[in-house]
């Protein structure tokens, strides 16, 4: 990672801001999957992302993930123009800024719940955490764990697993936690605990964003987007979150 | 990702997949194996042969008498020393002209049956000078070997190589025995030490007598076969060879037009002309084997597509957590090394194995080196980078969006 990354902020900017966010896709004709999204999220918002399937959520996440690069229009992420950036500077920004939370878990089946959580902080080129396995160790605290370092995924039930994977996600402490349906491979007792782990990980300070398309899921977020068809059609703060829509 | 980490992580998916890895590692194992087994004979057989050539003595120079054609039949020199183009004459002067020979002697052949009482035997007798042990590194092993005042006086006495002492005598101590040559009688005053087998047979099957008494007693003629003459040193074989040639040339009165009707041979282009047979067989065993090194991993190559492409996911989620394509690079470069290293470890254990088996087992002559070793297990090294570098590049290229939905 650059030093210009490494001391950040254009000042006055939100945690993130994206403005006129387009993507195409080819496919025989030019498809837009994204037609000019603007959006701006502060620090410690639980926020959700919600529209039917088709309308455009994974493209955004890969966009807002550093996965993928927009067709058009800018992207600010922690202060950073995150459209100018190189591939390693990206890398960076996925390994210290942002931390993934995926629908099928995407655990290493043969490490254990400690190794695969470790698995991002051997990326971190700065060492920001010299002490790795105590770094792992806390973040699986942190998600209620503690009791099952050493276990490896198929000894896990699905909500032990994605809690593992919230750990992996918390381990290099990030600024924006990105959740794609969390809680789409689990039962809905389990999903209810995932989401109220989200709610306390954003009560201790993080900044999470769920991306769904369950609106019982989203009326638990205290900012709801909707999205249809590429373009952000409905931005509303959330009354009472936790209360089923 | 630190060394550390990234040979954590290939030891981890090669455990994971070791029987996998074990099959494909065996082309690596085989051609490493080969290698240093192969050489191993090859610089063996070398040094056996020049270790032969080097017992015969040292800075040799030996002058053969060209065959003599006559009347277009060929007879092979040594066949009969009455044919010989060298004679005594030829000795005589060699001897008193040459400045750098440190020795110098006649080999008069003599064929006759050894008897000893009631007990015969038959056995090469060579008539030679005194300086005969000097100039073949032979040694008295016990009596004594005849003196310049016997070859003067042609006294029929005789030393007797160790086989003679077995066959003739059975063993015990000849010394003062009185021996027939033919029907010649001689007294035994000394024994050699045994040498062992060289080219040509037998060493130790022999009989030397005074060429002057060969020639007067046994062949009859004023023939000899060959002449042997030691340099003082190697740098000087080179100038003597010129001075023998010219000298002989000169005491057979050869036009300047004619053909040398003698040979000489020189120890050290015998010992260059082995070494190079040798080193060009020797080169040849090493490039089948490092043929099978290149099939191996060709294997390996095979066996990291296969990893990468049943790795997607992992690859895909590495990226998403932070791997750079270069860490996902080095990862599957570490992978395809250390299992070409492991490979070339355990070539390196049955290449000295196996050359330790023929060495014991089936009296091959071999001989282990240490840079062959080096060079092979470096090049399993270098096989893993050359054959892992494409499907670790290919790794480093995947779209972390497509590996993450991939399977
Ligand atoms: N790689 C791609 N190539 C072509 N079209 C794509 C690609 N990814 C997504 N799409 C299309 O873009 C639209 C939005 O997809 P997506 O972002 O996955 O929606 P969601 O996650 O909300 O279900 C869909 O119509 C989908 O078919
Ligand atoms: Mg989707």
């Amino acid at each position: 990672m650059s030093n210009a990354f490494k001391n950040a902020g254009e000042a006055g900017m939100p945690l993130l801001r994206v403005r006129g966010l387009t993507k195409m896709y080819h496919l025989g004709e030019d498809f837009w999957a994204l037609r000019g999204v603007d959006i701006d999220i502060v620090e410690g918002e639980l926020l959700s992302i919600i529209g039917q399937s088709g309308s455009g959520k994974s493209t955004l996440l890969n966009i807002l993930g550093c996965l993928d690069r927009p067709t058009g229009g800018d992207y600010w992420l922690a202060g950073h123009h995150i459209n100018k950036m190189s591939l390693n500077d990206l890398a960076a920004v996925r390994n210290q800024v942002l931390g993934f939370v995926f629908q099928s878990f995407h655990l290493l089946p043969r490490l254990t719940a400690l190794e695969n959580v470790m698995l991002p902080l051997g990326y971190d080129h700065l060492r920001k955490q010299p002490n790795m396995r105590a770094a792992a160790i806390s973040a699986l605290e942190r998600t209620g764990l503690g009791d099952k370092v050493n276990n490896r995924p198929t000894q896990m039930s699905g909500g032990q697993q994605q809690r593992v994977a919230i750990a992996r996600a918390l381990v290099n402490k990030p600024s924006l936690l990105m959740a794609d349906e969390p809680t789409g491979n689990l039962d809905s007792s389990t999903a209810r605990d995932i989401l109220d782990l989200f709610k306390e990980l954003n009560r201790q300070g993080t900044t999470v964003m769920i991306i769904t398309h369950d609106p019982n899921i989203a009326a638990n977020t205290n900012r709801k987007i909707e999205i249809k068809d590429g373009l952000v059609i409905g931005d509303t703060k959330v009354e009472h979150p936790g209360v089923a829509a | 990702m630190t060394y550390w980490l990234l040979l954590k992580t290939a030891i981890q998916s090669i455990r994971l997949n070791w029987l996998r890895t074990l099959l494909t590692l065996l082309g690596i194992v085989i051609g490493v194996g080969s290698v240093i087994a192969m050489t191993a004979v090859g610089q063996g057989a070398q040094d056996t042969v020049v270790a032969r050539i080097a017992a015969m003595g040292s800075n040799l120079l030996i002058v053969n008498s060209n065959t003599i054609r006559t009347g277009g039949v060929s007879f092979g020199r040594g066949s009969s020393a009455s044919r010989s183009t060298l004679t005594i004459t030829d000795v005589d002067f060699l001897r008193k002209s040459l400045s750098t020979a440190s020795g110098l002697t006649p080999i008069v052949n003599a064929t006759g049956q050894l008897i000893w009482g009631a007990t015969n035997d038959s056995s090469s007798v060579n008539g030679v000078s005194v300086d005969y042990l000097d100039v073949r590194n032979r040694q008295i092993d016990t009596g004594a070997m005849f003196t310049e005042a016997e070859v003067q006086s042609r006294a029929t006495v005789a030393v007797v190589g160790q086989t003679v002492v077995e066959e003739l005598f059975g063993g015990q101590d000849p010394v003062g025995e009185q021996i027939r040559i033919g029907r010649v009688p001689f007294t035994v005053i000394g024994t050699l030490k045994a040498s062992g087998s060289g080219f040509g047979g037998d060493n130790d099957d022999l009989v030397l007598v005074p060429y002057t008494t060969a020639q007067a007693r046994l062949s009859g003629t004023q023939y000899v076969s060959q002449i042997w003459i030691k340099a003082v040193d190697k740098p000087s074989m080179t100038p003597l060879q010129d001075e023998i040639t010219a000298d002989l040339r000169n005491v057979h009165r050869l036009a300047e037009s004619a053909e040398d009707d003698f040979t000489i041979r020189n120890q050290s282009d015998m010992i260059n002309l082995v070494s190079q047979s040798t080193d060009t067989f020797t080169l040849l065993l090493g490039a089948i084997a490092g043929i099978s090194l290149l099939v191996g991993g060709i294997g390996i190559m095979n066996m990291m597509l296969v990893a990468v492409t049943e790795r997607t996911k992992e690859i895909g989620l590495r990226i998403a957590v932070g791997a750079r394509g270069t860490d996902i690079m080095l990862q599957f470069l570490a992978e395809s090394v250390m299992i070409c290293v492991m490979g070339g470890l355990l070539g390196l254990v049955f290449g000295v194995g196996g050359a330790y088996v023929l060495q014991h087992f089936f009296d091959v002559n071999t001989s282990l080196s240490t840079n062959t070793m080096i060079i092979s297990v470096g090049f399993a090294a270098f096989v893993g980078v050359a054959f892992g570098l494409y499907p670790a590049y290919r790794a480093s290229k995947l779209d972390p969006i497509e590996a993450l939905r991939y399977g």
